[in-house]
């Protein structure tokens, strides 16, 4: 069959046919597709270039080789065409018969073709799916791989991890074997299968006292945790793992602290098979942190603000209850620094009523006796691991009976001083432990610390409270203020000065308190300016008066607060001056009147220093010595009035000198000096006078006294002659009358009788009073003498009563004399005693009527001496107080109406009082009118010792 | 069965419902394999039991679980692992299952061991023609109708298919009315 163009065409739609000049002729439907642009006729080399085989686009070498396969590419290069070359039925033409060749269906679709451009026949489609096929199991085999990769990766690291779990078992076991530390093995039922040589050094048990018995039967002890118990059987019930720390205690019974680690262990079914446990000492760990936990406690406690007291107590209480002690006592050292006293104690109930306590409480000890005295003189802490083998613990006795067997001490220091020692002690022996001594060495010193800051802030509290109280207290209202001039404080004396409301706050601003005192003041807007200004320099100081419109007037006194070098704030101080300023305001108008006296004064004033120069001088001064004023001053006080007479200092009392003129005469002068100070200087005033006019007055007054004097004395002499030339012939009339009236009275010559009688009377009476006459004279003249002598007084009482009773009974009087002990002699002058006594008795006979006259005599004692008070007490009128003063001066009489009638002198009681004084007494009198008066001698009954 | 049957399933569970699924599926199905080669053949029994436990896995019935294999088939195992040889195979749903029978005979010659499926078809109409499904292995009709719903959306186009025959009944195969706007 001839293969016609449609032949050609329906089976090969990528062929094209081209002739001898390699143009091309037809093509295929499917070529078309490819190469839009190429039409017959067109060269086929400017579309195609022939890449297999290897010749030269030649149609007759095309020809020749036309058993080769033929590979075309466009010149857009994005596909090959893959075919034969068939010769055309004309020689001259020839078929290039193929299709693309393309390896993916992608590439199928980018060239814009389908499978159905394809013809069934041609396999390239079945390519591409064998292809893909392919690339699908190149794909899945990739997937494959990469998971057995993964899981060849999977296993090597299972058995990497199963070496390693394998050399971690193997490093386990030899670790422990050898390990230091302790690990045991347990069954399932706590039961003990293997422990290491560890766990045998460490617990002291062998391996055959272990082996099959509880662990927990062997490794627990009394103070071992439940709590901490339970929480492992839990686990060990649950079968998990857990870790934990628990008291242990050796086969010897010292316990220790364990941090166990207890992992299950299965056989190798899974089944659970026992547990492996490594223990880890830490007891050195768990006390550090007891330690720790006791320090920090301790600083809590020193933080608080406590009594010292109740901080020592406790510690003392806490140490005890942290690290498990009976009892912990503190020793105060002494006031007087010689031994240590019981202070604060605590200890467990059982030992508060201890032998040990009570004794512990009523010791002291000196430096050196047992624990306290050794920690106090060594100053380190001391640890007595048994007191039985202690030879320096005198409390031994006690403490073995109380139970305590071992002890510590510490000293309570600062900056190696010794404050006071701190012990503890134990029911146990207890092996001394080096840590809990450093530690309680530091709590020592913490205490210390806190002990002598306590002691200062009380002392400083106390000092605040002084300072408080005198802030209170003070006279002076202060005001502290700010930098800023807020208010920071006042006292109740500021307001009460200012007048400020009670209510006033330290809150009030400055500017409030400026409103409420501004309208007191006497210049506000210069108190204010001044105010500013010291706040504008705070450095500054300041004292000032303050006047007020009501008269007051305040110093205010003003400084910077200080707080280290800083200024904090100012500092004012009011003093209310008003009577000091109104005194020293007195004070001055009176230096002004002083000085106006002085200046107007008659008499003369200077005042001179230490050294007698004169430094002030009054007008009257320069006037009395001819200078003028100011010439005076500086001149030496002896060129004015010699004699040193700025040292003769009387108070009050003038005396008489002599100053000198200018003109050097001589003038007597009376001064008197004064000394005082000023301004620290000594400085002496002397006030003087020109006594000139007085001399001379006086002069005249002497010369009349010594006249007058020698007159006196020669009316003594007269009086004393004329009354012993009267005596003399009176007594002769006296006697002679007597003798007159005996004969008379003999002879019976009656009626001369009763006119002698008269005679002998008058002649007495005119004796008496010329007697008188001559005491008084005697007296006046200072020649009154007494002789006393130890005299019986009896006989002159009644010599003197016996006597008056006519004068007693003329008047109707009746002397009573009232009896007193025998007083036997006293020392006196008999004649003068019995002439004063007759004196009162017959005054208070004669000057009353129908009365009684009582004599009376008191003893007693007065400045060691024995006295006699003779009393003549009367039932008369009484003397007027007026009258008493006058009644015992000479000649006076009060009712001269009664001298008269009663006859006397007047000079009787200033006779005897005279007497009476001349003999050591006196005389008294006791009188009121119209009940009558009381006279009284007192005397001396004895002799003056010496006389 | 290509292996990309059985793997294509993996995936579609796997997707779903996580591997440990796919690997309780398989433990079920008592199928040990690790990884399905997809041009790889595998009986029959295998996928026929891992569809079987996946349906009792995952609760649902199998012609359902069948038909939502096909839909997933083509719109993640075909349209993922050979899209260009779809878009080769065919413009538009016609085409494409009009070429399919061509598609499954170079399947048949690349792979003759395989044993694939033959297709046909017939009453072809403007928007509608008979799907013929010749195939050895029963029960798969489900997977034929998920094949055609996932051309649909592979497609964009709406289609509708029923089964009209089945191959109990008319002794030889199953036939498909694929309808389509």
């Amino acid at each position: 069959m001839p293969v016609t163009k449609q032949v050609v065409e329906g089976l090969f739609p990528f062929h094209f046919a081209f002739d001898q000049e390699l143009r091309i002729q037809s093509l295929g439907r499917g070529l078309q597709k490819l190469e839009p642009t190429l039409e017959p006729g067109a060269s086929f080399l400017e579309y195609f270039r022939l890449e297999r085989p290897h010749l030269d686009l030649d149609f007759d070498l095309i020809q020749a080789n036309q058993h080769f396969i033929f590979v075309f590419e466009p010149t857009s290069a994005r596909y090959r065409l893959r075919g034969q070359i068939f010769p055309h039925d004309s020689a001259h033409l020839m078929y290039f018969l193929g299709s693309p060749w393309v390896e993916d269906m992608e590439a199928l679709q980018q060239l814009g073709l389908s499978l159905r451009d394809f013809p069934l026949h041609d396999s390239s489609p079945d390519v591409l799916q064998v292809l893909q096929a392919q690339r699908t199991m190149v794909s899945d085999l990739k997937t494959l791989n990469d998971k057995l990769s993964r899981q060849r990766a999977d296993l090597r690291a299972a058995n990497n991890l199963l070496v390693s779990k394998q050399r971690e078992v193997h490093r386990l076991a030899m670790v422990a074997s050898k390990t230091e530390v302790p690990v045991l093995i347990t069954d399932a039922e706590d039961r003990i299968e293997w422990v290491n040589d560890a766990f045998i050094r460490f617990s002291g048990y062998t391996q055959q006292e272990v082996l099959g018995r509880s662990a927990g039967s062997i490794l627990t002890g009394p103070e071992t945790n439940l709590e901490t118990l339970a929480f492992i059987a839990e686990c060990c019930r649950e079968l998990r793992a857990f870790s934990c720390e628990i008291l242990n205690y050796t086969k010897s019974g010292s316990s220790y602290w364990a941090a166990i680690e207890v992992s299950p262990i299965q056989d190798e079914n899974g089944n659970p098979a026992g547990f492996i446990t490594i223990q880890q000492d830490i007891t050195k760990r768990r006390r550090m942190a007891e330690y720790n936990s006791l320090e920090i406690a301790v600083t809590r406690l020193l933080a608080q603000r406590l009594e010292s007291s109740a901080i020592v107590s406790e510690i003392l209480s806490t140490v005890c209850s942290l690290l498990g002690f009976c009892a912990g006592l503190l020793w105060r050292i002494a006031s007087d620094g010689s031994h240590l006293l019981c202070g604060e104690t605590w200890s467990v109930p059982q030992l508060e009523q201890s032998p040990f306590m009570e004794r512990s409480k009523a010791m002291t000890f000196t430096p050196g006796l047992g624990l306290p005295g050794t920690v106090w003189i060594e100053a380190k802490p001391k640890w007595m691991f048994d007191l039985s083998r202690e030879t320096n613990f005198p409390r031994l006795p006690s403490a073995a009976a109380s139970g305590v067997r071992s002890g510590f001490a510490f000293p309570i220091q600062v900056t190696g001083s010794v404050l006071g020692v701190m012990e503890f002690f134990d029911f146990q022996t207890r092996e001394p432990n080096p840590q809990l001594l450093e530690v309680l060495a530091r709590i020592g010193v913490q205490l210390g610390q806190f002990l002598e800051r306590a002691a200062a802030e009380a002392k400083q509290a106390n000092l605040l409270s002084v300072l408080q109280a005198t802030f209170d207290a003070t006279a002076d209202g202060i005001l502290l203020s700010a930098l800023d001039q807020s208010i920071v404080s006042f006292n109740q004396r500021f307001l009460d000065l200012w007048q400020l409301p009670q209510g006033t706050s330290k809150e009030a601003s400055i500017t409030q308190l400026r409103t409420l005192v501004h309208d007191q003041l006497s210049d506000p807007e210069a108190f204010f300016s001044l105010v500013q200004q010291l706040y504008a320099n705070p450095e500054e100081v300041s004292a000032e008066v303050i006047h007020f419109k009501d008269g007051r007037v305040f110093e205010r006194f003003s400084q910077p607060q200080r707080l280290a070098d800083r200024i904090i704030g100012r500092i004012w101080s009011y003093r209310d001056v008003t009577e000091q300023w109104r005194s020293q305001q007195a004070l001055r108008e009176s230096e002004e009147r002083y000085r106006i006296v002085a200046e107007t004064a008659s008499y003369g004033i200077l005042t001179v220093d230490e050294g007698d120069t004169v430094v002030y001088a009054n007008a009257a001064a320069g006037r009395i010595l001819g200078y003028p004023r100011n010439s005076l001053l500086g001149l030496p006080l002896d060129d004015l009035i010699p004699g040193g007479v700025s040292h003769s200092i009387c108070s009050l009392q003038s005396f008489e000198s002599t100053a000198f003129h200018k003109n050097e005469n001589p003038i007597p002068v009376e001064l008197s000096v004064g000394e005082y100070q000023i301004a620290g200087q000594n400085l002496v005033s002397l006030i003087f006078q020109d006594v000139t006019p007085r001399k001379v007055y006086e002069r005249k007054i002497e010369d009349a006294r010594e006249l007058a004097e020698a007159s006196n004395r020669a009316k003594s002499a007269f009086v004393a002659n004329m009354s012993h030339e009267l005596r003399t012939p009176l007594n002769a009339i006296l006697g002679y009358t007597e003798m007159v009236i005996e004969d008379a009275t003999e002879n019976g010559h009656s009626l001369y009788t009763r006119d002698l009688a008269r005679v002998l009377t008058a002649g007495r009476h005119l004796l008496t009073l010329i007697d008188d006459i001559l005491d008084i004279s005697k007296i006046e003249a200072g020649k009154m003498e007494v002789h006393p002598e130890w005299v019986d007084v009896e006989s002159i009482i009644n010599e003197c009563v016996s006597t008056l009773a006519p004068i007693a009974q003329k008047n109707n009087n009746q002397i009573i004399v009232k009896p007193w002990e025998p007083v036997g002699q006293f020392w006196t002058d008999p004649t003068r005693f019995r002439q004063s006594l007759f004196n009162l008795l017959s005054n208070a006979s004669k000057f009353r009527h129908d009365g009684l006259v009582e004599l009376s005599l008191q003893l007693d004692q007065q400045n060691g001496r024995e006295w006699t008070h003779w009393s003549v007490r009367d039932t008369g009128r009484g003397i007027s107080k007026e009258d008493q003063s006058k009644l015992f001066t000479a000649f006076t009489q009060v009712n001269w109406s009664t001298s008269k009638s009663e006859g006397g002198t007047g000079l009787g009681l200033a006779i005897t009082r005279s007497l009476c004084e001349a003999m050591g007494g006196h005389v008294s009198l006791e009188s009121e009118p119209g009940v009558g008066s009381c006279f009284t001698i007192s005397l001396p009954r004895r002799k003056p010792e010496g006389s | 069965m290509y292996g990309m049957v059985n793997k294509a399933l993996e995936d579609m569970v796997c997707s779903a419902h996580g591997e440990s699924v796919w690997e309780s599926i398989k433990e079920k199905a008592g199928v040990d394999v690790e990884l399905f080669l997809s041009n790889e053949g595998y009986p029959d029994d295998i996928t026929y039991r891992l569809v079987g436990a996946a349906s009792e896995v995952l609760q649902a019935p199998a012609p359902a679980l069948l038909r939502a294999f096909g839909v997933y088939w083509v719109m993640n195992t075909a349209a993922k692992g050979y899209g260009h040889l779809m878009q080769a195979a065919g413009a538009n749903l016609k085409d494409f299952l009009i070429y399919l029978p061509n598609f499954h005979t170079r399947v048949n010659l690349i792979f003759p061991h395989l044993n694939p499926p033959r297709f046909l078809c017939s009453d072809i109409e403007e928007s509608s023609l008979k799907l013929h499904y010749f195939s050895d292995r029963r029960g798969l009709s489900p997977f034929v109708l998920g094949l055609v719903d996932g051309l649909g959306q592979y497609f964009n186009t709406p289609v509708a298919v029923n089964q009209e025959s089945f191959w109990s009944e008319l002794g030889e195969h199953d036939i498909f009315h694929v309808s389509w706007s």
